[in-house]
């Protein structure tokens, strides 16, 4: 099975809105600040992993896929930004197992890689 | 599952790693790619046994939020009928949303409102009037509506429905 690349690169919500469909979450935009967003993710049958950059003040809901877990990580510390209510900050990190909802909250930028994974291969890894 | 914990260096390594690594991953074995994430990101934990990442109470919290969401988007209902429609209640609501989004449920509503018009907008081109949409989505103030609109979008709906007119027809 290979993998194929999807990237974008969006200035405006709508298109990106409709770029990410597949992702199955909401976006609701809180004020005025410019939205932008870019993404480069890499995508298999049963995994993904990609880089997110978006800024704004947005609020964004929804689950994984179900089945799987997401998890999400960030290179430099990111107040102001949430998954789950947990500021990306330290050694936090995000992470929605299957059915939670992801929430993640920025109030002006957000930088993640985030990786889905199926249950089972997170399950087999902890044992 | 326990809690995993990720020190902030062991967790910008794994970000960084995956980051450097990713224009290798095409064409690649997806087996292997999936095997070389979760190595790297989970190489990078430890897990204890400290409480749940779960917090049950911001759980219960954006339920309330999740569910005034999709009633406000489903109803034109104002704010005081959509709460006793939801049976949620307000006063737990109202400083979830403020401590959260520094927003009063009020303005929340109407965010939510004039996304969905958006939306709507977006995806209807000039099938439906601004006016209409506005009005199913409960803004019914034609002219604050769209004052309201360009705040948040830096756009007039007017002008928002043109270019999803043009886009539509290419």
């Amino acid at each position: 099975m290979n993998i194929v690349k999807l990237n974008g690169s969006f200035d405006a919500i709508d298109p990106f809105l409709d770029a990410v469909a597949h992702w199955q979450q909401d976006y609701i935009k809180l004020d005025d600040s410019p939205f932008s967003a870019e993404f480069e993710q890499y995508v298999s049958s049963d995994f993904h992993i990609g880089r997110v950059r978006l800024s704004g003040h947005v609020l964004q809901t929804g689950a994984p896929i179900a089945g799987a877990v997401s998890l999400a990580l960030f290179d430099d510390d990111l107040p102001g930004t949430f998954i789950r209510n947990r500021e990306l900050v330290g050694g936090n990190f995000g992470i929605a197992d299957d059915g939670q909802q992801g929430a993640l909250y920025f109030n002006t930028h957000a930088d993640l890689l985030i990786f889905t994974v199926p249950v089972s291969a997170i399950h087999g890894f902890f044992g | 599952m326990a809690g995993p914990r990720l020190t902030a260096s062991a967790r910008k390594a794994a970000f960084q790693a995956l980051v450097a690594a990713m224009p290798s991953f095409t064409g690649q074995p997806a087996d292997q790619v999936k095997k070389q994430c979760i190595e790297a990101i989970y190489g990078a934990m430890t897990i204890d046994a400290s409480p749940s990442l779960i917090d049950e109470e911001w759980a219960y919290h954006h339920d309330m939020v999740l569910q005034f969401i999709k009633g406000a988007a489903d109803s034109t209902l104002g704010l005081s009928e959509l709460i006793v429609e939801l049976d949620v209640n307000r006063r737990r609501l109202s400083m979830h949303v403020s401590d959260t989004f520094g927003l009063t449920l009020v303005k929340f509503l109407k965010l939510i409102r004039i996304n969905r018009a958006r939306r709507q907008i977006h995806e209807c081109g000039a099938e439906a009037s601004v006016t209409d949409i506005a009005h199913d989505a409960g803004l019914t103030h034609a002219g604050r509506f769209s004052q309201e609109f360009e705040d948040v979008f830096d756009e007039l709906p007017s002008d928002a429905a043109e270019r999803s007119k043009s886009r539509l027809k290419t």
